[in-house]
């Protein structure tokens, strides 16, 4: 981890000389708007956003809950009279 | 120059969460990571004062329990919180992951973040096990007994092994004595591998949605990312206070209210929640020992990630159908986990057994096979200009 006391270079590595010319640009507080049009942005692009993934997920999510109903119900006949009678031909 | 930037050991603090320069475009799931520390301060605290009170006894582990719930000063607050986050430790780490697997995390440069990522789960899987069984109710001791017996699976010396970690002929006190032991020490084990988690991530940063190069984009991760991580962090304290305050046990299981009892096997013995879709991959195979590996295969899987997937372009943002295997993933995992809660009978066990064909052919066939199609397609739209 490079740092002012320790930074210490590979052999031949020259990197390790003073870097000029590094300049670092802020707004001032003053003039930064932070939270400008978050409400809007938020509802709107927002919005936009989410239900552009819609078509990705909307086919495995209703396949998966189908199977799961499917199974419940399937479930739920197998331990009833009739699903034991088509079964096993008699209830037990 | 200041003491913060000076100073070896400040130093180290500053590069970490002062001045570490952040993606600027990184979105609220990559805050699962800030997420994971806090449970994991959570856990140690309450976990020691918990540990103040509790006797690590076959004979009266289940009594302590009680008595941390009844007699000691809010010791039914730490005991729920203790138990509750573990459930949340679990959701922010399948967060985590699942954010990893969307955006591409654990390609090159990241493949050793990713990797000490996969240990960490696996460890934290085994210590939550450890901890489940400390209270010594029913599905404390029957859940020991299931999954120390998986290892008899092993040929030639799978018995002696499971004796061994029993400390005699089956879960019995002297199992009860170790795996408290483990439960301790090992969350400091957790926490070495989450900084060197923390010193893989650092030399190359985070990742970013778009998966290119963030250099020219970085902001300060004090105090843009700080407070943004806060946000979630007490949005996370609200939902625990309202189940630990009102719905403790939602998600704990019935019977690890009634004592351990060797002489009576349970109806269903039930993992917790967050281990279920690895108990529905054990149980969709028929022979032990495959079952055991298949389980053990399901969590290493993520390791080999970084070679089966060769797209050229990282994470899913600009790939539409890896972005549609990824939610069929996702839903896999689910239905994986909702099978783990059911009896091993029809239809639930040719699901489970569809469900964990699935999510094995998803990293060994899917992930690989839409990598090289895109790759080929791109070929050849370049080649055709």
């Amino acid at each position: 981890m490079p740092g002012p006391k320790t930074f210490s270079p590979w052999w031949g590595d020259t990197s390790m000389q003073k870097q000029r010319g590094v300049i670092t640009y802020t707004v001032s507080p003053f003039k930064q708007r932070a939270s400008k049009g978050i409400f809007q942005g938020w509802l709107f692009n927002g919005y936009k956003r989410l239900a552009g993934q819609i078509p990705y997920w909307i086919v495995p999510f209703s396949l998966g809950y189908g199977i799961y109903t499917w199974a419940k119900s399937r479930d739920a006949w197998q331990n009833s009279k009739a699903g034991h009678i088509a079964l096993h031909g008699d209830h037990h | 120059m200041r003491l913060l930037k000076s100073h070896s050991l400040l130093r180290l603090l500053n590069s970490y969460v002062v001045d570490s320069p952040q993606p600027a475009n990184i979105s609220y799931l990559w805050n699962f990571g800030s997420l994971l520390a806090t449970c994991l301060v959570i856990q140690i605290l309450t976990g020691c004062f918990l540990a103040m009170h509790y006797q690590s006894h076959v004979d009266f582990a289940f009594n302590s329990v009680e008595h941390i719930m009844r007699d000691v000063n809010n010791g039914w607050l730490i005991r729920y919180t203790h138990a509750n986050v573990a459930s949340f430790f679990f959701i922010f780490v399948y967060g985590h992951i699942g954010r990893n697997l969307y955006y591409g995390s654990y390609k090159s440069p990241r493949v050793l973040v990713w990797s000490i990522g996969v240990i960490i789960l696996v460890l934290m899987i085994a210590i939550g096990f450890l901890g489940y069984v400390l209270p010594y109710g029913q599905m404390s001791l029957w859940g020991a007994t299931v999954i120390t017996n998986l290892l008899s699976a092993i040929p030639l010396f799978g018995k002696d092994l499971v004796e061994l970690i029993w400390g005699g002929f089956s879960v019995s006190n002297a199992t009860l004595n170790r795996f408290f032991s483990l439960h301790y020490i090992l969350p400091f084990l957790l926490a070495a591998l989450a900084l060197a988690h923390l010193i893989a991530l650092h030399t190359h940063g985070s990742n970013n949605p778009n998966g290119i190069s963030s250099n020219g984009d970085r902001i300060a991760i004090h105090p843009y990312f700080m407070f943004k991580d806060l946000i979630t962090i007490f949005f996370f304290f609200l939902v625990l206070s309202i189940i630990v305050f009102y719905y403790p046990n939602l998600l704990g299981h019935s019977d690890n209210y009634i004592e351990a009892n060797p002489m009576s096997t349970p109806a269903s013995i039930v993992p917790e929640w967050y281990l279920l879709p690895y108990y529905a991959i054990l149980r969709s195979i028929p022979n032990k020992l495959l079952g055991v590996l298949a389980m053990f295969g399901s969590l290493f899987i993520l390791l080999i990630l970084p070679l089966v997937d060769v797209s050229r372009i990282r994470g899913n943002q600009f790939r539409p159908a890896m972005k549609l295997a990824f939610w069929f993933f996702v839903v896999n995992f689910i239905i994986l986990m909702w099978i783990g809660s059911q009896h091993p009978e029809s239809p639930y066990l040719e699901i489970g057994q569809v469900a964990t064909a699935f999510y094995f052919i998803w990293f060994l066939f899917i992930v690989p096979a839409i990598g090289l199609a895109e790759n080929t397609l791109m070929d050849i739209a370049i080649e055709s200009k």
